[in-house]
């Protein structure tokens, strides 16, 4: 259980999809424009990741190389369906207002190149516990980006209002890739600081 | 005339105005892996240029009967990605049975080159602000080349990057992502547009 807790630690952090392999940015840095676009992008990340690499890992051998992208792209796309469903039960607006990218993720790097160079090798439990800690890792940036982006270029949080101070160039694409690049600086700083404190604990006890 | 002017106007505006990893940051984590395979961009940019316009006449009059839907958010992306499924399998099978040379040399890589953000969005974002077929075809035309020019400027700017003693956080895809938020930045400048206040 430990073991598991860590891998899906190292999936959310130090294999990061967005800031550590540098997937999936450009959703991010244009889409992903306040919280409600996070949440969007990120109910419709899940709802394709995780069946198409469950699909990779069952069928995925079977298909002849070359066809099994077809498969995944097109599986992709049929989740864009309950993904849309889920997304207007909780608000009418939310899928809609984050534009072409929830429907871009049906065709982004982790579904299409993750499923068929990593999630066709392995069991089906593994791809399942793989793409929900992507996804987690995926989500958690997305949280971290929207809310900074939308306190920043409106001054508010989920629409409430918190100051009347705002930058609407923070809604920018460039604004996107430098505080998606600031955030991976952040997580390589902290990766540093937990890898020392590993050396140094390790010498202390030899 | 008119229409190879409107052609020219709508590519060149994709190509500069509305560059599709400046101004929409799409296809970026394959912007990245070309800049590591400079010699693959050239090949690249026409496959994208090939699929995408074909994709784009196939797709056009399926789109305006699909657009009044009260779900095209979902339904017009699902019926691009059919129609590049289509276009793949189909120049698959002919690379493979007519010239098997090119294919061993891009078949590898095509299903990456043809399902990917650039090539959807290059469908998309005509698709959704509604522009006619010669509009649609310009550009996505210019859309594809101006996503080979950003790979070279970008690409240029990172091996250059290599030269300079960037701090060790801020080494790999930090230093890159702010690269590319500053060349957006320019760009966004450079075609005359003003931050909003």
């Amino acid at each position: 259980m430990k073991a598991e807790l860590k891998e899906c630690l190292g999936y959310i952090f130090f294999k990061n999809p967005v800031l550590v392999l540098g997937l999936v940015l450009g959703h991010l840095a244009a889409g992903d424009i306040n919280l409600q676009n996070a949440a969007a992008l990120s109910v419709t990340f899940l709802f394709i990741t995780v069946p198409v690499m469950l699909f990779a890992a069952t069928v995925g051998k079977k298909i002849p190389s070359g066809f099994n992208v077809v498969f995944y792209a097109l599986v992709s796309a049929a989740m864009l369906f309950p993904a849309y469903y889920i997304c207007k039960s909780f608000s009418a607006t939310i899928f809609d207002s984050a534009g072409i990218y929830p429907a871009l993720l049906a065709v982004s790097t982790v579904p299409i190149v993750y499923s068929s160079k990593i999630a066709e090798k392995q069991g089906v439990a593994k791809a399942l516990f793989g793409g929900v800690c992507i996804t987690l890792g995926f989500a958690l940036t997305a949280a971290v980006l929207g809310a900074a982006r939308e306190f920043l270029s409106s001054g508010s949080l989920w629409g409430f209002k918190i100051t009347e101070a705002a930058y609407p160039a923070a809604n920018l694409p460039f604004w996107g890739f430098i505080l998606l690049g600031f955030m991976a600086a952040i997580l390589n700083w902290v990766k540093d600081i937990i890898r020392k404190s590993g050396e140094k604990s390790e010498e202390e006890s030899a | 005339m008119s229409y190879f002017l409107q052609f020219l106007s709508m590519m060149l505006t994709a190509l500069f105005i509305e560059n599709i990893i400046f101004t929409r940051a799409l296809g970026t984590s394959w912007l990245f892996y070309l800049t590591k395979h400079p010699k693959e961009i050239f090949k690249y940019t026409l496959v994208l240029s090939g699929i995408t316009t074909v994709s784009g006449l196939i797709g056009y009059p399926l789109r305006g009967v699909l657009h009044s839907h009260e779900m095209s958010h979902v339904i017009v992306p699902v019926m691009y990605i059919a129609v590049l499924a289509l276009v793949y399998s189909v120049t698959y099978f002919l690379l493979k049975k007519f010239l098997p040379e090119k294919f061993e040399k891009i078949g590898q890589n095509l299903g990456t080159a043809v399902f990917n953000c650039a090539a959807l969005g290059t469908l998309l974002v005509p698709a959704s602000a509604r522009l006619d077929l010669i509009s649609t075809i310009g550009y996505g035309i210019g859309m594809s080349l101006g996503f080979g020019l950003a790979v070279i400027i970008v690409g240029y700017g990172l091996t250059r990057l290599e030269y300079c003693r960037v701090p060790k956080i801020f080494r790999g895809v930090p230093i890159a992502l702010i690269y590319l938020g500053l060349l957006s930045l320019a760009f966004y400048g450079l075609v005359g547009h003003q931050l909003p206040t």
